[in-house]
């Protein structure tokens, strides 16, 4: 498969593309439009580590309208964001619930108020700007208690449990072993608990340039590492790490696969969940020979989506771009649309996968 | 190439220029097809200096930025846990952290209500600091009452309106409750200003009872606002506010006046570190990595050590020395702590740590000024080699506004390959062979070349590669034009170049608007410039007759359709 991207840096272009598909709106983003009024969040967005290539930090694979989301990037604050939809988002055990929702609402109903007296008074260009600021109010007013079932069957989803405030903090990449799972927990109860129907996470980026060391790993700069002689010590770190990636993607799709869904098969059987790398598998003897090669690029695929997928199988894309995988996964997702991204970058829906 | 032709036409973020340009052109063009992803369109760049009048200019809506937001609860609440750290990042308007275009993102909101509900439960942690007058010092009416009329008039940056000290008093009875107390009344209340979009926004909705034809003046709390975020970075402090309220913002001299005050307080160290850190790009130090192999001396110590220095330099020459463009171009000292005495060729004094920092005057003839600082070189430059690209990119957009053009899409990117017996120079010579690459790299190129007696790290080196280094190189399309040895002599032509000076006095200009500036903007900037002028090129004369010009003290009438 081709991890197809766009013109200029092709580290950023990359980052930009992993989701975006060549589109100023990624794909995430149209799978979370077709589905956004069925739940509480359009869409979670979750980042580990900072990423550049130029034209400033990248803050997470998505975007709408060539203005990223930023992914929340404190595992914490993820887990909070959660309890807000699914409790009552205090975290004080001693809280009286009732009380502080009602603060909040009040506190709301202020807001809005302060916006409407002098939104009539700004340009037509900042209105949009403050309405988008009271939607998002409206949004987080809809949010608060809002969660009152339990879809997934007697889980965690209306008492998730907070993780240690010890890791209340922004997670770079070498943090991966202290925060990845709870970053993984966090999502896969979102979709368990139907809090949103569109996840993503981004494992450090296009041009990652933060050091790696843990486990067998010992990178100064994975980015730098990535240029590196496959062939060598820095194929051997760049091994490592994608095998350490791999676990964590296996925990993921483990997790969903514990959860029962409401007709009897797994979260996992109704889900579909894709893992790629912008470093392709290519016939260069160095990465840097062509940077960050966008051939050969391996894709990994999850979850049956419904039953519209087989899987236990190894499809050889023969030169596609990633936008005939999306595509494919946007017909089982029910989105009847042509193409995603430039028209162009797409052959068809990728076959292979029923 | 169509898309070569659409993405010069519609220009590109400063920003992404450095990647395109400086990774982009250092590489093959391979030719592999595919769309272009198209950058969104941004306004193109003013000429300074054309003559046109001073006169109001876009304002658009700006939301704080971390830093901003930062130093905002530290002078309204004492509290410095600088929450804004776990905020998203700031949108970028002409090279600096601004939040003047995009909407608020949905997280972002929910970080603002997290943020507010920490902050108020600190803040009355001690209640009697932030409420003097709570009961049972003074009856609770009447301290609301006074917390409002304060605390509000902070927080808002202007006194609330009766009908919002009405609706205060009602949130206030439900954050208190039946059985709650005067605190957690209050704490429902800052929580709530802490939201509020006065708060979390620069709003300027100007005076209309005294609007002019296409100008509209701004409050005295308005400007109250402008002049603090611009000098300080931070919210207005008592004597702004004093000023506003008796209406004394109005006239240049008034404006003028607060301007120098607020410049030679130290508190406009914000605003000297926010600019400098921003405009030659060092804030990528915090996660600056070298390779280890080449460079195994670089690592955390050596990283504080450059960002103290740099921040300890800027700090000197802005608020203790005489603040002039040719001081910031041309200085032959620095600061340093014990790790960087090794790194500039110099013997440590005794008890040298690494928090100490201490006035050096460097090796004859290494150095000059700002651009050449190690930290500043050491980001320009790859984890294993110089970049002269990338340094003659830097030079280009800070020091002349001359930005050579974007390169063409679809373009893979190859830094050269080290080479033990090839000197840097000569290696990047060799694309500029290939025409594809020249146009640009011809013009970039042989200033960075200027820069190569400093290696990845910012040592000063003679020897590149088994050669002597050359640095030799020329200053073109200035008024100051002519061969130069080295930085050192570049850099001191350039100081004196007008072309600098007016590129300077843009960039002030966008990080004061957090815009990038526009053809009708020329005028505002032509204004600044002449104060810069005749203040024999002192910046802080340049910001403050930018303070004064009608483009900062007014804005353009509102187009409500």
């Amino acid at each position: 498969m081709i991890l197809q991207r766009g013109s200029g840096n092709p580290h950023r272009a990359t980052t930009l593309s992993a989701l975006g598909a060549g589109s100023p709106t990624s794909f995430d983003q149209v799978l979370a439009d077709a589905t956004k009024d069925t739940t509480s969040l359009a869409s979670l967005e979750l980042s580990i580590g900072f990423t550049t290539g130029g034209g400033g930090e990248v803050p997470g694979l998505s975007q709408r309208d060539d203005v990223f989301l930023q992914g929340e990037r404190n595992p914490v604050a993820a887990y909070r964001r959660l309890a807000n939809v699914l409790g009552s988002g205090t975290m004080d055990p001693t809280a009286d619930v009732g009380k502080f929702l009602s603060a909040r609402r009040s506190l709301l109903d202020f807001l809005k108020e302060d916006v409407s007296t002098f939104r009539n008074r700004l340009g037509s260009e900042e209105k949009p700007k403050l309405d988008l600021y009271l939607q998002a109010l409206r949004d987080l007013e809809g949010q608060l208690g809002d969660f009152d079932g339990d879809p997934a069957g007697a889980l965690q989803c209306s008492n998730p449990t907070e993780p240690d405030t010890s890791a209340d903090f922004i997670a770079r990449v070498n943090d991966m072993p202290v925060v990845n799972r709870l970053f993984m927990d966090v999502m896969a109860l979102s979709l368990a608990c139907g809090v949103t129907r569109v996840a993503s996470i981004m494992w450090g980026g296009g041009q990652s340039d933060e050091p790696v060391r843990f486990n067998d790993i010992s990178m100064n700069n994975w980015h730098s590492v990535s240029h590196g002689n496959p062939a060598t010590g820095p194929g051997e770190q760049m091994i490592r790490m994608h095998a350490y990636l791999s676990g964590e993607f296996v925990y993921f799709v483990e997790k969903l696969k514990s959860f029962p869904d409401a007709d009897g098969k797994t979260v996992l059987d109704n889900s579909v969940v894709v893992w790629g790398t912008q470093c392709g598998t290519s016939t260069q003897t160095a990465y840097a020979a062509e940077d960050h090669d966008r051939h050969n690029t391996p894709i990994i695929v999850a979850g049956s989506c419904g039953g519209a997928f087989t899987t236990g199988k190894v499809i050889d894309c023969d030169n596609r771009n990633h936008n005939d995988l999306y595509l494919a996964i946007a017909h089982a997702f029910g989105l009847n649309i042509d193409s995603v991204g430039p028209e162009s970058w797409n052959r068809g829906p990728l076959p292979g996968l029923a | 190439m169509p898309n070569a032709a659409k993405s010069r036409m519609r220009g590109l973020q400063a920003g992404a220029c450095l990647s395109l340009l400086a990774l982009g052109c250092e590489g093959t063009l391979t030719g592999v097809g595919g769309e272009g992803y198209e950058p969104p369109p941004t306004s193109g760049t003013a000429a300074p200096g054309d003559a046109t009048a001073d006169m109001p200019v876009e304002a658009p809506l700006r939301r704080l930025t971390r830093a901003q937001y930062d130093n905002t609860v530290r002078d309204l609440l004492g509290i410095d846990s600088n929450p804004a750290q776990d905020f998203g990042h700031d949108e970028e308007g002409g090279g600096f952290a601004s939040n003047y275009r995009a909407a608020v993102e949905p997280l972002q909101v929910e970080h603002y209500q997290r943020a507010a509900e920490a902050l108020a439960e600190q803040a009355l942690q001690n209640l009697t600091a932030i409420a003097p007058c709570a009961p049972p010092q003074g009856t609770e009416a009447a301290c609301l009452d006074e917390f409002l009329r304060d605390f509000g008039t902070r927080a808002y940056r202007r006194p609330l309106t009766a009908a919002e000290t009405e609706s205060y008093e009602q949130l206030f009875a439900t954050g208190k409750g039946d059985s709650g107390d005067f605190a957690s009344g209050l704490s429902l209340v800052i929580s709530t200003m802490l939201q509020s979009p006065h708060f979390l926004y620069r709003i300027e909705l100007g005076d209309s009872t005294a609007a002019e034809k296409d100008a509209l003046p701004l409050t005295s709390f308005e400007l109250a606002s402008r002049l603090s975020y611009f000098l300080q970075n931070t919210m207005p402090d008592k004597e702004l506010l004093v000023a506003a309220q008796a209406n004394e913002l109005q006239t240049p001299e008034q404006i003028a006046e607060q301007a120098r005050r607020l410049l030679e307080n130290p508190n406009a160290r914000d605003t000297f570190r926010s600019f400098h850190e921003q405009w030659v790009e060092v804030t990528a130090l915090a996660t600056l990595e070298k390779n280890a192999d080449t460079y195994p001396e670089f690592g955390a110590d050596l990283r504080t050590a450059l960002q103290d220095e740099f921040r300890a330099f800027v700090d000197y020459v802005m608020l203790e020395g005489d603040a002039r463009l040719e001081t910031l171009l041309t200085a032959d000292f620095t600061f340093a702590s014990a790790p960087l005495y090794d790194l500039y060729g110099l013997d440590a004094p005794d008890g040298a740590t690494a928090d100490t920092l201490t006035r050096v005057t460097l090796p004859a003839g290494q150095r000059a000024g700002l651009f050449t600082l190690a930290s500043v070189m050491a980001v320009h430059s790859h984890p294993d080699q110089t970049s002269p690209v990338i340094r003659g990119y830097i030079i280009s957009d800070k020091l002349l506004c001359d930005l050579p053009p974007p390169p063409p899409p679809n373009l893979e990117i190859e830094i050269p390959e080290l080479d033990p017996n090839l000197p840097t120079r000569e290696r990047f010579e060799q694309h500029r062979a290939d025409p594809t690459c020249s146009a640009c790299h011809q013009k970039m190129d042989p200033i960075g070349f200027a820069f190569e007696h400093y290696d990845a790290i910012g040592r000063y080196r003679t020897m590149d590669a088994g050669s002597q280094v050359d640095a030799s190189s020329e200053v073109v399309g200035t008024d100051q034009d002519g061969p130069v040895q080295d930085a050192v002599e570049m850099m001191s032509r350039l100081a004196q170049a007008s072309e600098v000076r007016s590129c300077l006095a843009t960039h002030w200009f966008r990080y004061a608007f957090g815009r990038p500036d526009k053809l009708g903007d020329a005028g505002t900037i032509a204004a600044a410039l002449k104060g810069f002028a005749a203040s024999d090129y002192r910046i802080p004369e340049l910001l403050v007759a930018l303070t004064t010009t009608k483009g900062f003290r007014y804005r353009l009438p509102i187009k409500l359709q």
